[in-house]
């Protein structure tokens, strides 16, 4: 039943399909802990990102995937097999880096050939599989071109070809879009999504750009402070953030911070200050007076002059429209609150009829299950 | 302006000193202009003019190497086909000069890798000791390395005059090696790790060809530098003379002219080789560079 499902990340829970294995692995460079105790199945043929801000240690994973780097404890396996003490140059896998490599002495085709070269596949052969690959990648023409000749769009190309040419039973790939334009990275990523798909191979994805992640990926691995915080679908990890770090990095999200008074099942009551008591849904486990953060994403947000209209769990906050930005499909709308917080909500701009003035009072309610309450601490469990 | 001239005579005198003020810039400016090519100019003619006289008396028909230029000849030129001494000199010289390139590019590329790439205490220090033989004199260089094969017991020969000049070439072909590999973007390597190369094959097939022009060039300069050198040679050779030896027992005994016809053939190939190994050193990186 959940084979059929079309996410990736239903199938490889069951482990046998594993293609990179984690296991309670760590780097530390002298005293600092650049990767704190990472424990992940990426699955065969899976397209997954690692994602997080930049010194979040997604990079640092990906060195220990490719074998660039030793863990400094903790084990590696790829096929099943540990690859903790195996050079890079022995390891099933390929990489695409950030700034592409590619020699500067080489033509295209020496380029993306020296791979087979290097494993002794004959002159022909390897010609024939370097120029196949190039027409995958649409660089028909380009054979004998030298990478300074190539633009920034080109030169990726190549070294996407240069790698997956190899059929690695791994793809890593290291931001490799960072460099390019806006336009050029949007078609790219089709591109890549269409490529990951024709080739079967798994893609271990680094990115910092949470929306490149959700466009591309099968499940997604937030990082932060060289920990993995929480592994999901796209979809998971955007509606069931598991850290108020995950909830605030994808996507937007507003804050108010307050202690948390009681809980019930899943729902917890918050008093904030100068707003009263508001309730949403608790992560983990919380104890009443703790300090915690309640978050809500800005389109859940609905105002109305009529609160009655509200649901009836629903909070009601009394605000007053401090600005509004309209921007094409979307139009943003900043808040303020009694206790002087501001308070973002987008609303798409076809469903507003009558534009509030700046300076219009309003009573903003939502449903207490599309709020989350963490500790307040950003990004401890 | 004169209307604010006529209106504000306060304001008028201030404009006037700045108009002043401004031309004498202008005038400045374009003295300086004129005058920085000037001095671009005298430093070619300081530097070249007495190459020019050698070289016009190379082919000056009289036997006292003066003005007035008393007609074209190249019987000096010919002269040098006789001139089996300076055969033998010639390529002894030559001999001396290939293997100090040998030598001398190879120790240097071997030791530019640690010196660029490894880190270590007194790093700086030590950059600074391998060029410093660069500004010692070769006079004193000539003496110091006869003092030591004196002291070794080692007889002077052309072996002694080919360590004498590895000694004085080594810094320049390290520096030329070190500032190309000092521009290589070490995640080439990664990457050819990446594509299945072990060392061996990373240093053969991505890093040997990258930093190859600069080890082309620094052979290239030390050749150049071997052949030309007299002092230290002086001081460590035996029996066997090289070219510029001969050439300073040519002149003990007045300037015969065939030095000029010499010097002007050497001349021509140590600027050859220099343009060559500038263009391969220099030339290569910035066509790389230029994406």
């Amino acid at each position: 039943m959940n084979m059929s499902l079309p996410v990736h990340g239903v199938t490889v829970a069951l482990g046998a399909n594993a293609s990179v294995e984690l296991r309670a692995a760590s780097k530390r460079f002298g005293d600092v802990v650049a990767l704190d105790d990472i424990s992940l199945i990426i699955g065969r043929g899976e397209f997954f990102s690692l994602l997080g801000p930049s010194g979040c240690g997604k990079s640092t994973t990906l060195n220990l995937i490719g074998g660039f780097e030793a863990p400094s404890s903790g084990d590696i396996l790829i096929e099943g097999r540990s690859v903790a003490d195996v050079p890079p140059y022995e390891r099933p896998v390929n990489t695409v880096f950030q700034s592409y490599a590619l020699f500067p002495h080489m033509t295209v085709t020496e380029n993306v050939e020296f791979g087979l070269r290097m494993k002794g596949v004959e002159r022909t052969k390897r010609r024939a599989a370097a120029v196949d690959m190039l027409r995958m990648v649409s660089l028909a023409g380009f054979e004998n071109r030298r990478p300074g000749q190539l633009s920034g769009g080109q030169r990726q190309r190549v070294a996407l070809a240069r790698a997956l040419v190899n059929h690695p039973s791994v793809l890593l790939l290291d931001e490799p879009l960072g460099a390019l334009d806006l336009k050029l990275r949007k078609q790219m990523q089709g591109e890549l999504t269409r490529l990951q798909r024709q080739v079967g191979i798994t893609f271990v994805y680094v990115t910092h750009d949470q929306e490149e992640a959700m466009a591309m990926s099968d499940r997604i691995g937030v990082m932060n402070g060289g920990r993995l915080l929480q592994v999901g679908s796209p979809a998971e990890i955007y509606d069931n953030p598991a850290h108020r770090f995950v909830m605030e990095f994808i996507g937007a999200a507003n804050v108010l911070v307050g202690r948390l008074v009681n809980v019930v099942a899943d729902i917890g009551e918050v008093e904030i200050e100068g707003l009263g008591r508001m309730r949403g849904r608790t992560a983990g486990q919380l104890a009443p007076g703790a300090r915690v953060a309640l978050l809500i994403r800005p389109e859940k947000i609905r105002f109305d002059d009529n609160p009655s209209k509200g649901n009836a769990g629903a909070t009601g906050l009394p605000g007053c429209l401090v600005h509004a930005s309209h921007l094409g499909f979307l139009t943003h709308y900043s808040v303020r609150l009694a206790n002087g917080t501001d308070l973002l909500c987008y609303r798409l701009s076809e469903t507003v009829t009558v534009p509030p003035a700046q300076g219009a009072l309003l009573t903003l309610t939502w449903d207490e299950a599309d709020a989350r309450i963490f500790p307040a601490e950003a990004d401890n469990p | 302006m004169t209307d604010g001239m006529a209106a504000q005579p306060t304001a008028a005198t201030g404009a006037a000193s700045s108009a002043h003020r401004t031309s004498i810039l202008r005038l400045r400016r374009r003295l300086a202009s004129m005058a920085i090519p000037a001095f671009g100019y005298f430093g070619f003619a300081f530097l070249y003019t007495p190459i020019f006289f050698l070289i016009l008396f190379s082919f000056n028909d009289h036997i006292i190497p003066s003005l007035p230029f008393r007609g074209f000849t190249l019987k000096w030129y010919n002269e040098l086909g006789y001139d089996f001494v300076m055969h033998e000199a010639l390529y002894n010289s030559l001999f001396i000069a290939s293997w100090t390139t040998v030598i001398s590019t190879t120790i240097a590329t071997l030791a530019a890798f640690p010196l660029v790439r490894r880190r270590y205490r007194l790093k700086v220090l030590s950059q600074l000791l391998v060029v410093l033989p660069m500004v010692i004199p070769h006079f004193l260089l000539g003496v110091a390395l006869l003092i030591f094969f004196t002291f070794v017991n080692m007889p002077l020969s052309r072996l002694t005059i080919i360590l004498g000049h590895v000694v004085f070439t080594l810094p320049f072909a390290i520096m030329v090696i070190s500032t190309r590999l000092h521009g290589f973007d070490r995640t080439l390597e990664l990457a050819a790790a990446d594509l299945g190369a072990d060392p061996r094959q990373t240093f053969r097939f991505v890093v040997l060809p990258i930093i190859l022009p600069g080890i082309v060039g620094a052979a290239l300069l030390v050749f150049a530098l071997s052949m030309d050198e007299f002092l230290i040679t002086y001081f460590v050779s035996g029996q066997k003379g090289t070219i510029t030896m001969h050439i300073w027992s040519l002149l003990k005994d007045g300037i015969a002219p065939r030095v000029n016809a010499l010097a002007t053939v050497l001349i021509l190939a140590s600027f050859i080789l220099l343009i060559a190994g500038n263009w391969l050193s220099g030339g290569a990186s910035t066509r790389e560079r230029r994406r």
